[in-house]
Parts: C-alpha cells; structure tokens; sequence
C-alpha cells in the first residue's frame, strides 16, 4: 500500500497514542438498544419516506418526501435520516458508559443490503449521516472530557450475500454478488463516512473474506482518489462450533488473506460469546503485528433469538482477556446495552494494552487454511496438473466442460502433498477468463482442495485479475514481469497488492527473456527492488522465477540451461534470504516428451541440485517424483552430465541411454485420484476407510492388517482405533456430521466384526482382552418403543471406544439390572420418548438403590430433561445420576 | 469413567441438581393457576358455529396406502433433526455449515425411500371414525356411549383469552348436533425383517436411516388422511386446496391432538381412542402397557372441525382438577397422580 498521508494526522495520532497506553473500549449494539423503542412502520419512515410508489397525481403528501414501496421497519440504518434523535442518544448512552471508540449505524448501509428496502439511493447518505450523528455526540463528549479523546468509527458491514459461497447448493459454481459490485457499493459508502467525519473505518462482522477483500480494495481505490487515508480496522466472525468464518476460514488463514491492508487492528465479533471467542483471540494475538479487538456478543443466542449473558457475565471473562493481554481494543455486540460496556470498561481499567506480535517474516499463504512457508518446510510443491497448456488431460476436460472431473485432478494434487495448486487456462479456443473463474468459484466449494492456497498462472493480465477477484485467500499471482517495461510492471504490481496477493515474477525484461546467469540475476534484482522500494511489497511475497528452460535440445546454446537456472538461484538465494526461487521443473525434460521415465529422472537430478542452491518451490506433479537415489545409476550420471553441462557430449549420451528406457511405462502412473490412498500402508488404509466411512475394502484390508499383526487386538488398537479418534476429534470440533460418523462407525463395526473370531481364539489362549473405556448397558424402558435416539448415542458411544450392550426396546427394569450385572456394566444408560417413561425411569432407579447397584445412571431421550432427572430421578439415588443432552450441530441459518 | 475427572464431575452434577431441587422448592407463585371453576368460566364457546355433518360417519379403514401417494406429504425438517442436524428444510441442504452433510444424507434417504415404494419394504394402514359427540363438562362423550375425558387449562389469562379444554370445540347439549373424529395410521408395517436385515449386516447407518423414513411416512399418512377427511370422508372442507408447504404451516380448519401432546397430555386416553378404532384390527396397531404405539412408526389423534379449534398447551393443572379428572376416570388419586405426573402443579405424596 502507498503510505498516503493521513487525512487528519493529530486524530490519527492521538487514537494510536491512546492504543499505546490502555485498552479501548468500543460500544455494544445499536439494534438491541433500537428495539427497545418499538419502532412501528410509521416510525422507521418517519416523515420522509411515505407509502406508496411514486408522486403521481393522487399524491396527497406534504412537504419533503420521497416515496418508498417496501415495508422499511427493521430497517436500522434508515433511522439515521428519519429518527436521528434515537441513534444520538444511542450513541451517547455509550459514549457515557466510558466507550472511546463509537460505531456508526451503517451496518447495512450497502446497496446491497438496502436492496431488501429498495433503498440503495439512499447509501451515500445513510453513510454520510451515520458518521455525522456519532461525530456529533463524540465532539460533545469530547469536549466535556477533553482528556479521553471519542473517535468515530465508520463500519462497512459484510452485506447480506457471500462472494465465496453459492447460495445454491445444487449450482455450487453459482454466486449472487461478484467482487465488482461489492467494490462499487462499499466505495459509495466508504466516501459517505469519511465525509460524515469517521475518524477511522471498520470492516466488520467479516464472514467471507473476500467480501471483506473487496472492502478494503475499495477503501484503497477511494484513499488513492482523495489522496489521503484514514486507519481501517478489521474484525471477522467465527461461526459457532466450527471454529471458522462462514466462508470455512480459520483464524489464521483469515490474518493471512487480510494483512495486506496494514490495518490499525484485527480481531473478531458476532455470532460467539467471549468465552468461545478466546481460542481465535489467542491466535490472532501471537501472529498479528498490529493491535487486537473483540466484541462478542452477550453469549450464544437463546430460543427466542435473546442474549442472556449479563454485564457482570461478559466484564468478568472479558477482563480475564485483558489480564491475559490479549486485548487492545474491547466491547460488545448483539445483546450488549452501555450497562454492558460500562462493566467491561471497569474490568479492563488498569490493564495493560497487548504487545504488537514481532511475527518472523516468512511467507504466509492461506486458501481456507494457513500455508507458511518456514525454513524447515524444505520444499513447496505446486500442483501442476491443473494447467491446460501442461496438461492434456485437464485441457480436454475444461474443453469439453467436464468441470466435475477437473475438480478430481486439483483433489488428486492436494491428495499427492500439493501444498499450492497452479491453475492455468490459456487455450486458444477457451475464455479464460470465464473458465478461471468458474473453476476457482467451483474449488471455493471443495473445502478439501480449498484449504490449499492457490497460484493463478496466465500470460494474460485481465485473466489473472478475474482470478483474483474470486478468491478469498492469500493467493499467488503467476506472473508479472518487466517485458513490457517499468510502467506496467508497476501498475500491475500495485494492482496485485491491492488484492493482497504475493507474485512471482519471471526474468524476463524489455529486451526479452533471461537466458543466462548474469541475465537471470540482474533482471530479477532490479525486478526485486523495484517491487519493494516503489511498490511496498515485502520481500517474503516475492518468489523469483529464473526460467527453467530445455536441456540437451541439440542446439549448443541451449546447454547451459540447467546450470544457469542453478547458480542463477543461489545468487538469488543469498541476497535475497527471505524471498523464494520457484521454476515450472517439467520444462526441463521438454526434449524427451513421450519417455516419461527418463523426463522424471531429470527432474530429480535438477531438483536435487537445484534445491541445494536454493530453490524452494516448484511447479510439479505433485505424487510423481522420483528419489534421486532410486535412480539406475548409469542413467543419473548421464543426466546429471547434461544438467550441470558437465560434457560436451552429454545430449548425445542421454538421448542413446534414452532409447533403452523408451517404452517402458514411467512410475508416473495417473491413476484416478478416488484410488490414490490404495497405494498406501494397510495401517493408512484403514484409517482412511474409517475416516470417510469407505466399506468397500474392509474386509480385505483387516485381514491384511490381521496377518502383519503380532495380535489381532492390535489392529484395534492400532489403526482402527486412530481412525475412530479422527472421526471423534473432528465431530466433536463440529468438522464432521452425525450421519458421516454413523458410517465410520459402519465400517468400524465390520473390520471388527472380521477379527472377533481370531479375538476370541486369543482370549482363549492368552486371556488378553481389548480394552475399552468402559463398559455401558442402554436400553429403552419398559412400555416405550422408541430407539433411534438410543441407537445414535449407541452409535457414538462405540466410536470412543465404549463397549455397548444395547438391550432394546420395553426393556424391563429388571431385566436392565440383570444385564448389568452378568455384564459387570459400568454405566446404565436409559431411554425414553413418551412422558410415562419417566415413571418407569425413576422406579429402575429406585430398584438400583435397593438392589445395591452403585453404577453411574444416565438419562436420556426426548420426555426427559434436566429438571425432571434432579427432581424425580436423582432424589432416589445416592450414586450419580446425569441427564445427558444430545448435542446439536448449530447450523449457519441459526445463529440470527 | 476417568479416575481423576469423575470426582470434580459427579460433584459438579450433584450441586447443579441440588440447585434444581432448591429453586423447584422455592418456586412459590411463580406462575399462579386460576381455580378450576374461574378456568371454566373462561371456556372457549363452541358459539355460532353450525357443525357440518360427516359424508362418511363411522369407520373407514384403509388396508394399504399406497407409499408413492404420500411422497408429496413428507416434510423433512424434522427427519434431519433425528440426525442432529439442525435446521429447516429445504434451507438446510444450503446451509453453509451442514449443508453438504445434509445434502448427502438426502439423496441417501432419497434413494432408499425409492428402494421402499418399489420393493414394498413396508405398509401403510389407516383408520378414521367419526362419530356424533356431545360436550359434557370437560369430557364429550361419543355416539352416546364412550366418554373421552380432557384436561383444561388453568393459566391466569386475561379474560378475552380463553382457558382452553379440547372439549370446549365440541357443543353441548344446548347446541346443535355435532361430531368428533379420531384416527390411528402406521407406516411401519414389516419394518422388523428390514431391520434385522441391516443389523445383521453391521449397517446401523441404514438401519437408522429405514427407522427415521418409516416415521416420516407415519406422519406424511397422517397428513395424508387428514386431507381427506377434511375434504371427503368429512367433507366440511371440500373446497381446500393446499400444497405441502401449507399443509406442513395448518393453514387449515380444524385440528389433530394426540393424546399424550400438550393439548391432552394423558396418554392413557389412547386406550378408549383405540377402542373406537379397533385400531388393532384395523390399522394394525397396538399399545404397550404405557400407551406407546407399536409398530414405533405410528400416529395418532382426534379431528376436531370447529373453524376456531387451535392446539394449546393445558400445562400445570390443580390438586382440585386431578381430583376431579380421577373421579371421572375411574382412577385413584394416586393413579391419577401417576399418570399426570408431569403436569402437576403440586408435588404429590
């Protein structure tokens, strides 16, 4: 980013200087406190806006007024122009609970969002007046407390559509808002605060990236017109269980894609309480260099869509955070009143702000999941194979529209160790510009190709800017160069910062491609410099791509190639520690097309030297390259000879040694990417089975397991018992789903089912049992016949490793105890759906008291309930009694 | 289970319950009743209103409702809540959260409900009766015979709303003539050799998945016949016409309480209703000895057709409406006690 000059220097200065003694507080919500008044129709019009469609004849009003058709109650932000009384005295409730930062009413201040009203006409000055009714109440405040300075922070909200996501599960290629016109609205709005009189502007309630990319792009785009800026602040939201944003970020990822706009602050707000908010304000405050805010809402929400967690709830963890020092910045969000803020402005009195995070400078690369480059990661391969000119395969399948099968071969890449997929679609006869957004927009809805980052590779600039426009992770432009001199190079390089994205650049200038050492280095330094001293990139987003040309062509010239591109790396290397060398390695093998086997043999030699010079990233088919020390070493040699031009004869060598290998299938095999995790060990066999509930190969693959096993137990406790841990790990971080857990458990159930005989002969032999975290007896009670709820908590009992005896339905209480008993049960767990169950449950109680059975008892099914278990159960008992909930996966629709 | 966690979490449990218990004793007039006679003085009137009479009184029975007919009728949100996902369908297959898993479970339920219609896995019964009735009280006795008793409430409401009692939908003997109707239908016949047939196979995904389908087709032949009671078997509703969507939303007249839901939480009501059917020869259904329907996929309930009759909750009752609900039932204070355990405003005993 250009380091325009601030639009007003001493407010900027006095916010940081605030920043640097104490923690902030922000305000709480404004809906909340809004529906306090009741607001009916009338009220959200005011005398402005009147029914109707238009000032026809039969217009019978008065005064100023303009017309709108739509109902408009709800409608927040439009009370900014037609009740601006309420929203001052909103905004100064806070400022009187001690707030130093207040939020504009502009949450949905976006064509977008009015469209719901048709009132986009209204943007600019919804925006305009939202800054200037809080600057208004902040200047007066101000005034009278002169020593805590009250800022005004103009909010872009997230709109209500997402540029990463089809709202259409059956289209998932489909999206309703594109990046442009996200851009074009938020410029609107953005110019409408700044003119109000925002001291600062803040992204907020984030929760798919690239709405928020399109955001800050547009907040440029106007700083650079007016030519000065304000401070932009940045907060996201964490979707519940998940642990992620909406658009499947993590909190990592989600720094990652954003810190390009500098921002005076990251942090998170919405949709979780404090409490859940920690785990992310955790990560965020050991990685980002810049302060840290927070404003969870009061909890989760309850039935009736209210918040329950007090002031005193809210001041307590919150002030927890601050001792903590996690926090730089503090309020509170839906559900949160200035009582609220003032009990968290006292919590936090005292404490001392967050230090700013000193994070190393490596790479970081995110797709939906964080991608840092280290310098223990070694090397970073690039998927190849999703690149029409590479490719023939994925050519024809984007030719023929086959984008499902496309989606398999980026799979298969990240499947194979890509830890970045190259996407390239220039063919003559292709919009490539259509099918590289249409293909990112698909990825977008793979989490398991999405989570990678991804590189977007077209000679052509307007393709590379589609594809940036698409996706919302830190991505990699594939390339950008001098070739058509500075100017240019420049303008696109300022343009790929702007979408916060690091680039390669090839060395290539004004006069043409680098094909020497000397060339390579020089083109690239100037390239480097420019790129950091003109443009402000950091050299960690910088990746040099010195050519890698064809070897052993024929053409004398030519022979240097290999040893160029080596050298010319490590002297990139060494005055540029903190950038990367990439090369797209199949070019070297260009002259041996068609003998697979002798082209990956290059690859490896080439690698393995280049790799020792320096370079550290590749374009490569990720799952086809062979060990250097694997090679037959007569054909190393005479590869080596020709990569590092060692002889004058070596093409002619190779090309002889060549012809033995022709014909001869390479170890290259493409196989289709569903079968990919076949070619591993049983032990990683199973557990993706288990992981993804694949029964297929079961049988076969226990067995297999079971002859390279000194016990048949071990296989359970070995690899069937780490898949069953995945499995619970991730259901239990709200990863996975019930029914995909059923059908792990599915395939859990026949590998153990397969092996039980050969337990049994061992128990015979050695008495050696599998154990289990303990032993449960379920069953529905006498007179009730409903199980399926039963069967779920049998199902997920037996993934942790519980052994369950499930004893059925109208089960009587004696026959329970029975069971229980013979079976040495641990725990008895009893179900019921129809209320007179619950009788039947407090008389099996009863009779454990009598009968002396000490076992925990656990309650469940649809009759039951907290209150009863307390009240009729556990009064019988003097062991321990729970009532268990089955828990509930919150979707995405709930949390409003 | 874990030696170093179960201390700190029995506790935990044991003072959370503790807590229960005390705050239930201290309750006191949290929600104050209203004495019986001031909650019937509040009834809801069966007014103007002039009942129409049935097309088809009686029984009717249906021996094999076609499953395809009753595809339409399935409403899928709760189907999705049996597998703990949370949220309504059709949005939930969008959801950004679940949306895949739920998508996924779909088709599979799709797919199997297909394999159900075509290869007959199950079979569907009804029956319907409906019958002259009579309020009499807080009771309507049928055909002049069988008496089925209710419960009102006894909220403190303002006057203009009523304290409501089903029987408050039928008129009493100063008014016209009028009906009540009653209904049992099952979706799980020959469900069991399915079912063994996947856990035999170690399926429980499966398994599951028929058990959850079954009760959603129970419940879409509830709809079902409704329809067509409403339309012909009654027929004081010829002219409706209403998709599945408004169908799922009651934007009908008239109403279908089970016994054992919040409008007449007594389950042991069944009994007499499944007399009136003869349910088990009809239908094919059965009642455990606490009342629960066998086969498990099953749904059951009266008609009511007043245009104003609406589901309520009857909620906390008094000692004074138990007692007198026991006299008229036959029961003991203890049985009645029993039996209405969860809606006791008082603790017995």
């Amino acid at each position: 980013m250009s380091a325009l000059p601030w639009l007003n220097p001493t407010r900027v200065a006095a916010l940081e200087t605030a920043l640097n003694e104490r923690i902030l507080i922000l305000d709480g919500a404004m809906g909340t406190m809004l529906q306090r008044a009741q607001l009916d129709e009338e009220g959200f019009r005011g005398e402005r806006f009147v029914v109707g469609s238009s000032c026809g004849p039969g217009c019978a009003h008065f005064g100023p007024h303009e017309h709108a058709e739509k109902d408009l109650k709800g409608n927040n932000d439009l009370l900014s122009l037609t009740q601006p009384q309420l929203i001052r005295d909103v905004h100064r409730q806070y400022l009187e609970a001690g707030a130093d930062l207040i939020e504009t009413n502009t949450f949905n201040s976006t064509a977008v969002s009015q469209a719901d009203y048709a009132l986009e006409r209204v943007v600019y000055e919804l925006n305009r007046e939202g800054a200037r009714l809080a600057h208004i109440e902040c200047a007066a405040m101000e005034a009278m407390t002169p020593e805590q300075p009250r800022f005004v922070i103009g909010v872009l909200g997230p709109t209500s559509r997402t540029a990463s996501l089809s709202p259409d599960v059956n289209n998932p290629g489909f999206r309703n808002i594109y990046f442009d016109g996200l851009v074009a609205t938020y410029r609107e709005a953005a110019d409408g605060l700044i003119d109000g009189g925002a001291d600062a502007i803040m992204v907020e309630t984030i929760f798919d990236t690239l709405n928020a990319k399109a955001a800050l792009f547009a907040l440029d785009e106007v700083f650079a017109a007016r030519g000065t800026r304000l401070p932009v602040m940045i907060s996201g939201t964490i979707t519940d269980r998940s642990g992620r944003t909406l658009s499947g970020q993590t909190a990592e990822a989600f720094w990652y894609s954003l810190r390009h706009a500098k921002p005076l602050s990251i942090g998170f707000n919405c949709a979780l309480g404090a409490k859940d908010l920690r785990v992310h304000l955790d990560v965020l405050s050991e990685i980002a260099d810049t302060f840290v805010s927070c404003h969870p809402n009061a909890g989760l929400p309850n039935a009736f869509g209210g918040y329950d967690e007090t002031p005193e709830d809210m001041a307590a963890v919150l002030g927890e955070f601050a001792q903590a020092g996690l926090l730089n910045i503090v309020g509170g969000c839906c559900g949160t009143t200035p009582e609220h803020i003032a009990a968290i402005a006292a919590a936090v009195r005292g404490s001392v702000p967050r230090a700013r995070a000193t994070p190393a400078a490596y790479t970081r690369l995110a797709g939906l999941e964080p991608f840092v480059i280290t310098p223990t990661t070694n090397f970073v391969n690039v998927g190849e194979r999703t690149n029409v000119t590479g490719s023939a395969q994925f050519r024809k399948l984007i030719k023929e529209d086959r984008y499902d099968e496309a989606l398999v071969v980026a799979r298969q890449q990240v499947e194979s160790g890509a830890q970045v997929i190259d996407i390239n679609m220039d063919e003559g006869l292709l919009d490539a510009v259509a099918a590289m957004q249409r293909f990112l927009f698909l990825i977008a809805s793979e989490p398991d190709i999405a989570r990678v980052p991804v590189m977007i590779d077209s000679s052509k600039w307007e393709v590379i800017e589609a594809g940036l426009k698409c996706v919302q992770g830190k991505a990699i432009v594939n390339s950008i160069s001098l070739k058509e001199g500075e100017a240019a190079f420049l303008a696109q390089a300022r343009k790929v910062q702007r979408y916060g994205a690091a680039v390669v650049v090839m060395a290539f200038d004004e006069t043409g491609q680098a094909d020497t050492m000397q060339r390579k280095v020089e083109i690239l330094t100037r390239a480097h410099d420019l790129l950091v001293n003109e443009v402000g990139f950091a050299s960690e987003d910088i990746i040099f791509d010195p050519n890698v040309f064809a070897i052993a062509t024929g053409i004398d010239e030519h022979n240097a190639y290999g040893i160029d591109f080596i050298e010319a790396t490590r002297a990139l290397k060494q005055r540029f520690p903190l950038a990367h060398v990439s090369g797209g390695v199949s070019n070297v093998s260009f002259s041996f097309r068609g003998n697979n086997l002798v082209r990956e043999a290059i690859h490896a030699v080439f690698l393995y030297h280049a790799i020792a010079a320096g370079m550290d990233m590749g374009i490569v088919n990720a799952g086809a390259l062979p060990i250097y020390d694997d090679l037959e070493p007569d054909l190393r040699e005479r590869v080596e000879d020709v990569v590092m031009n060692r002889r004058s004869d070596g093409t002619e060598r190779l090309i002889e040694a060549a012809e033995r290998y022709k014909g001869k299938k390479g170890d290259v095999a493409d196989n289709s990417a569903a079968l990919a995790w076949r070619e591993h060990s049983v032990g990683e066999r199973l557990k993706h089975a288990l992981v993804h509930g694949i029964d297929a190969y079961v049988e076969a693959d226990t067995e297999e397991a079971r002859l390279a096993s000194t016990r048949p137990l071990d296989v359970i406790e070995g690899p069937l018992m780490a898949g069953m841990n995945v499995v619970g790990d991730l259901f239990g971080a709200g990863k996975m789903f019930l029914p995909q857990v059923v059908k792990s458990a599915r395939v859990m159930k026949r590998a153990v089912a397969h092996l039980i005989p050969f337990i049994e002969e061992e128990k015979r032999r050695s008495g050696q049992v599998h154990r289990s975290n303990g032993k449960i007896v379920l069953a529905t009670v006498k007179g009730d016949v409903h199980d399926i709820g039963k069967n779920i908590v049998g199902v997920v009992l037996r993934c942790n490793n519980f052994e369950v005896i499930d004893l059925g339905v109208m089960v009587a209480a004696q026959n329970i105890l029975n069971a229980a008993r013979a079976e040495k049960a641990d725990i008895i767990g009893l179900s019921g759906l129809i209320t007179p169950s619950l009788d039947e449950m407090a008389h099996v109680a009863k009779e454990m008291k009598r009968q002396g059975f000490t076992e925990p008892l656990l309650i469940g099914g649809a009759t039951t309930s907290r209150a009863h278990t307390a009240l009729k159960i556990a009064p019988h008992l003097t062991t321990p009694v729970a009532w268990v909930r089955t828990p509930r996966v919150q979707s995405a629709s709930h949390n409003h | 289970m874990s030696a170093d966690l179960r201390a700190d979490f029995v506790a935990k449990i044991n003072a959370d319950y503790a807590d229960v218990r005390a705050r239930h004793a201290n309750r006191g007039d949290a929600k104050r009743l209203v004495s019986l006679d001031a909650a019937r003085r509040q009834a809801f009137r069966a007014g103007e209103h002039v009942p129409i009479a049935p097309k088809h009184p009686g029984i009717t029975a249906f021996d094999h409702w076609s499953l395809a007919d009753l595809l339409p009728y399935i409403d899928w949100t709760p189907f999705f809540s049996t597998w703990e996902l949370a949220g309504r369908y059709p949005a939930i297959l969008d959801d950004a959260i679940v949306g895949i898993e739920a998508r996924k479970l779909f088709a599979d339920a799709r797919t199997m409900l297909d394999t159900i219609v075509r290869e007959r896995w199950l079979q569907a019964k009804a029956v319907v009766g409906i019958w002259p009735a009579q309020r009499l009280g807080d009771d309507v006795v049928v055909d002049g015979k069988t008496t089925l008793h209710f419960l009102r409430q006894q909220v403190d409401k303002p006057f203009e709303r009523p304290d409501f009692c089903l029987a408050d939908f039928i008129h009493d003997e100063s008014g016209p003539q009028d009906w009540i109707g009653g209904f049992a239908v099952t979706a799980g016949i020959g469900i069991e050799a399915h079912v063994a047939r996947f856990e035999a196979q170690l399926d429980d995904y499966n398994a599951i998945l028929l058990k959850a389908l079954a009760d959603r087709l129970a419940e879409a032949l509830a709809e079902a016949l409704h329809h067509k009671v409403r339309r012909e078997l009654w027929g004081y509703a010829t002219g409706e016409s209403l998709d599945n969507d408004a169908l799922i939303a009651e934007r009908y007249d008239g109403i279908r309480p089970a016994p054992g839901y919040p409008a007449c939480p007594d389950h042991t009501e069944k009994g007499t209703l499944f007399r009136l059917l003869d349910a088990e020869h009809h239908a094919g259904v059965t009642l455990t000895e606490n009342f629960a329907m066998y086969p498990t996929a099953a749904v059951s309930g009266y008609y009511f057709a007043h245009p104003q009759s609406q589901y309520f909750v009857v909620g906390r009752v008094s000692k004074e409406q138990v007692e007198g609900y026991a006299r008229r039932k036959g029961w003991t204070l203890a049985q009645a006690e029993r039996w209405l355990a969860p809606n006791l405003d008082y603790d017995p005993e």
